[in-house]
């Protein structure tokens, strides 16, 4: 009995002594490490990066000394195709608050790039859906989808309104969701697409200040209208929406007829804080924004682009994100919607 | 003392290995596989009587149901039906078939209490049939349907639609936005879509496909009727509540929608459904 347990006893001690030894030996430090003969990677067609310069938006924003731009971080440049570029800008803002914007930049002034509304899963019926997954199912209905932003405000609603846009909503044609002329309808900003191939980004911020002309839905072959929130008017800048979130805008330079969808992320600590309404049309305004609006917010903020690839040899399109939907309360999650604006190459 | 322990736990160690290593159960019973000669076929009572009975369905004077309900496709199911959401069917032998359908006797002693409906079908070897029975008593009748089981597109659901309403000459089957529940007031025609005209009793439609994948409700209206809710016999949303939306999540899916019970009434047993039976 005594033999056993001291047999017993030493086993412990063994054992106590192996993993002692053992917890030395992982932390052992590895400085054998081979070579690696790494190759630069090819660049991928079609998403050639331009240059090592700093991108067009960085120069003017430094030139212009936006006081919103305090400090480059880096940006990249994509041209997704001839007249539509992606532009991904990362910088510390004037609050010294890292921030991470997305640019798509469409040359309205080409004959075959245009401008279409999406209707979740191409079908005209109200539903939601997610922009990458709508954008595929648009992808072709009038014509090859380049890029796609997130549209309106929609109603969750288990009656007869469930993927309701909360505004007017004009896709092919089909007026999807009616709205009239009156006072709280002139004040929320749109994006229409006339009969005739016009791109305008319609209503006012006041009748009063800045009275227009109300043009009717049939006049639009697609018109995707978002909340009250302007980001630039004209000479005036968005001042109240100053909530440091992520946001989503889709904006005209009128003078060069350029169309912009741009996100900002945010919610994303140390690569992206998010920003007021304000902030944002200080710094696109110095890009030539004259008119623009906010569709959305949180999980609901989606930019897509065209990826084509050959898997298994067969042609797949797939439209990824290229931002980072977020929650208000920084979960990573990506909303469903009522509808979405793409940028096309008419075919 | 060692030495025993170690025996010990060499047996226990040798006996996990032998235990293991025993092969499967090979015995799966009596079995009759499908070849060519045979056929299959599904059962739906579509007799709604207010008492919503249980009935049976025989084919050649054997029960090939247990006691089912009304609105209940047998085997499997479907959505908006008394039965689960699977597409199983019944082997039967080809060639003349009796079918009939029947009430059990209270206390079930295997004999019929009253036989509703007794007709003969002629099943072609391979062949893949829906029965079905609408009205009741004396005027109960019966319709045999082909199946198609061969698999949609992805992103597809493929459809058939059979009225056996027996008060509405024939029907128009449309698509139009979710909403939850039956309710009329919760609906709206905004968007509906005809996809089906003039389905005749006791008749069935060309196959259509539709997209899958998304919320939508069904409607039937009489044939001709205006779109407008308030001649809406009967719709289906595609789920009753958000987590369970077959429709939404489901793909490459193959139904046969029927319709039945009384266009007019409201109880439960006689009002107006419309039905999905899972075919594949």
């Amino acid at each position: 009995m005594i033999n056993l347990k001291l047999n017993i006893r030493n086993t412990v001690i063994t054992a106590i002594a192996i993993s002692f030894t053992g917890s030395f030996h992982s932390c052992k430090q590895r400085d054998d490490w081979p070579e690696f003969n790494v190759s630069p990677k090819a660049p991928v067609e079609d998403r050639v990066e331009q240059d090592n310069d700093k991108t067009w938006y960085v120069q003017t924003l430094e030139s212009k000394g936006n006081t919103m731009f305090k400090r480059f971080i880096t940006d990249s440049l994509f041209n997704l195709h001839e007249g539509v570029t992606y532009t991904k800008i990362q910088f510390l803002d004037g609050l010294d608050q890292i921030q991470l914007f997305h640019v798509i930049e469409a040359d309205l002034t080409k004959s075959n790039i245009g401008v279409v509304s999406m209707v979740p899963f191409g079908i005209f019926l109200p539903n939601l859906q997610t922009i990458p997954a709508m954008a595929k199912d648009n992808d072709g209905m009038g014509g090859k989808i380049i890029a796609a932003i997130n549209g309106d405000n929609w109603a969750a609603s288990t009656t007869n309104a469930y993927g309701n846009p909360a505004n007017g909503f004009v896709s092919y044609g089909k007026n999807m969701k009616p709205w009239v002329n009156n006072a709280t309808n002139i004040t929320r900003p749109y994006l229409g697409v006339k009969k005739d191939g016009e791109v305008i980004i319609g209503n006012t911020i006041s009748n009063t200040t800045h009275p227009f002309t109300w043009i009717e839905q049939s006049e639009f072959e697609h018109m995707v209208a978002g909340p009250s929130t302007w980001v630039t008017y004209n000479n005036l800048n968005n001042a109240s929406n100053t909530d440091v979130i992520l946001r989503s805008v889709v904006g005209l330079n009128e003078v060069e007829r350029k169309l912009y969808f741009i996100t900002v992320d945010g919610k994303r600590p140390g690569v992206a804080t998010g920003m007021g309404a304000p902030n944002i049309a200080r710094i696109i305004r110095d890009w030539g924004v004259t008119k623009s609006f906010m569709p959305n917010l949180h999980a609901n903020v989606q930019l897509v682009v065209r990826k084509e690839e050959k898997v298994n040899n067969i042609d797949k399109v797939r439209f990824p994100l290229v931002n980072t939907p977020m929650t208000s309360t920084g979960v990573a999650s990506v909303g469903t919607l009522a509808n979405g604006i793409a940028i096309v190459v008419k075919e | 003392m060692k030495k025993i322990v170690n025996k010990i736990l060499g047996i226990f160690i040798l006996s996990i290995v032998a235990f293991s290593c025993k092969g499967p159960v090979q015995d799966y019973g009596e079995l009759e596989p499908l070849d060519a000669s045979k056929a299959v076929v599904k059962v739906i009572i579509g007799s709604a009587y207010p008492n919503n009975p249980l009935m049976y369905v025989k084919a050649n004077g054997k029960r090939i149901t247990p006691k089912i309900l009304m609105r209940q496709p047998y085997p499997g199911g479907g959505y908006g039906t008394n039965g689960n959401a699977t597409n199983e069917f019944i082997l039967l032998d080809n060639g003349k078939t009796k079918f009939e359908l029947a009430l059990p006797k209270k206390v079930d002693d295997g004999t019929d209490s009253i036989v509703y409906h007794a007709k003969e079908y002629d099943l072609e070897p391979g062949g893949r049939y829906t029965i079905l029975f609408a009205d009741t008593a004396a005027n109960t009748t019966s319709a045999l349907i082909k199946e198609d089981l061969t698999i949609p597109d992805s992103a597809t659901f493929r459809y058939q639609i059979i009225n056996i309403i027996p008060n509405v000459e024939a029907v128009d089957l449309y698509v139009g936005r979710w909403a939850n529940g039956t309710a009329a007031t919760n609906h709206t025609s905004d968007f509906d879509s005809l996809l089906v005209s003039n389905v005749k009793y006791m008749e069935v439609s060309e196959p259509f496909i539709l997209r899958s994948g998304f919320r939508r409700t069904f409607k039937i209206r009489p044939h001709g009727a205006e779109v407008v809710e308030n001649n809406v016999i009967a719709r289906y949303s595609s789920s009753s509540t958000s987590t369970a939306n077959y429709f939404e999540y489901l793909d490459r899916k193959v139904l046969t929608i029927f319709t039945m019970g009384y266009a007019g009434q409201t109880s439960s047993a006689l009002m107006p459904y419309l039905s999905f039976s899972i075919t594949r």
